[in-house]
């Protein structure tokens, strides 16, 4: 397909609205592509038209003037993406597009396929934090009760954890003289650990209860937004 | 406040292209300049676009490519009997909405005339009371 066809704008003007055009095209991807096409070739009569009825100054001032009158491509677009996206979503029943369409709606912006790949992949960093948080947390609790048990062990008894560590290690020294400073050092750093393990748990009762008034608040406006459309 | 006017150009540009389309039918271009009929106004032409293919989707007007003498061809917008009956059903609603605000806006200007007017006959009465007075 030729850019512009059969229009006989001088070449400096051509190469204007072939600009203009093509970065139309760069905004509407993402867009069924009859609907692009129709959309593009709507845009080229109307600039052409526009174009062959302006009056002002020369060609180049000509074709700058329509193209201000028109609007810039992103303006154009943004106005028509979200609906479109979201039917487009609809139909083809992807989830993707409807949250494209929804954050182009929300913002304004016209984020565009990778835009809406660099929202998800947000998303998923945020879950992963999360979710690291909390195996942080449950790994620091049981490190931290096994590290009480095996101090306490140590106290009692300490000839029993000896035999263990000379099968890991053989040469093996003890890094305390007394085997009951190691196991009350061992012991006070075990609870510590514990603690806070738990103290990351209980925090991540707000964690929990942010991440679910963000998603809560996101679908209420989901929500919202198409019951306005 | 940019967005309530937004809104309200939307709906009534919308009616604007209704009526138009049920005089003769346009393409985006002409349909513009039937609209603004010259006249300078500050909105974007392209807004005009999404308007006309929300009332597409919604079946009020019908489209058709049609090859142009010069230049590229021009996509037609004709109006449908779905969307003649939905513009005799919002213009008529339209005017019932202007008569309101024109109501409004037309008490507050006597409001505002009675109010000078009071104040007027009260200064009078004052001079006569000092003349008087004197």
């Amino acid at each position: 397909m030729s850019k512009s066809n059969n229009n006989n704008y001088p070449a400096n003007v051509e190469k204007i609205v072939d600009d203009y055009v093509e970065r139309l095209k760069q905004n509407l991807k993402g867009l069924p592509e009859t609907d692009r096409q129709e959309f593009v070739k709507e845009m080229q009569s109307h600039i052409y038209e526009s174009y062959i009825n302006d009056s002002t100054g020369d060609e180049i001032d000509r074709i700058l003037n329509v193209l201000r009158k028109l609007g810039e491509p992103a303006e154009l677009f943004s106005k028509r993406m979200p609906n479109a996206m979201i039917k487009m979503g609809k139909d083809k029943n992807l989830p993707l597009y409807i949250l494209g369409g929804i954050l182009v709606g929300l913002f304004g912006i016209p984020l565009g396929i990778s835009g809406v790949a660099i929202i998800i992949s947000m998303i998923g960093t945020v879950f992963s934090l999360i979710i690291a948080y909390f195996a942080t947390a449950v790994s620091l609790v049981v490190a931290g009760f096994a590290g009480i048990v095996i101090s306490i062990i140590r106290i009692a008894d300490p000839a029993f954890i000896e035999q263990y560590m000379e099968m890991i290690d053989a040469n093996y020294v003890s890094f305390f003289s007394n085997p009951t400073a190691e196991g009350i050092v061992g012991l006070i750093v075990s609870v510590l650990a514990a603690a806070l393990g738990v103290l990351l748990l209980f925090l991540g009762r707000y964690i929990i209860r942010g991440t679910k008034f963000v998603c809560n608040l996101t679908i209420e406006k989901v929500k919202n937004f198409r019951k306005k459309k | 406040m940019e967005n309530k006017i937004k809104q309200l150009r939307k709906g009534i540009l919308e009616l604007a292209v209704l009526g138009a389309l049920e005089d003769s039918k346009h393409y985006g271009y002409s349909l513009v300049k039937t609209i603004t009929r010259g006249r300078q106004v500050p909105i974007n032409e392209g807004t005009i676009y999404p308007i006309l293919s929300r009332l597409a989707k919604e079946e009020l007007v019908h489209t058709e490519w049609v090859e142009s003498n010069q230049g590229p061809p021009r996509k037609y917008y004709s109006i449908s009997l779905k969307g003649k009956k939905a513009y005799d059903v919002l213009s008529e609603e339209f005017d019932k909405l202007i008569e309101l605000v024109k109501n409004v806006k037309f008490e507050k200007k006597e409001n505002n005339k009675n109010k000078t007017k009071s104040k007027k006959t009260l200064d009078v009465k004052k001079e006569k009371k000092n003349e008087q007075e004197q």
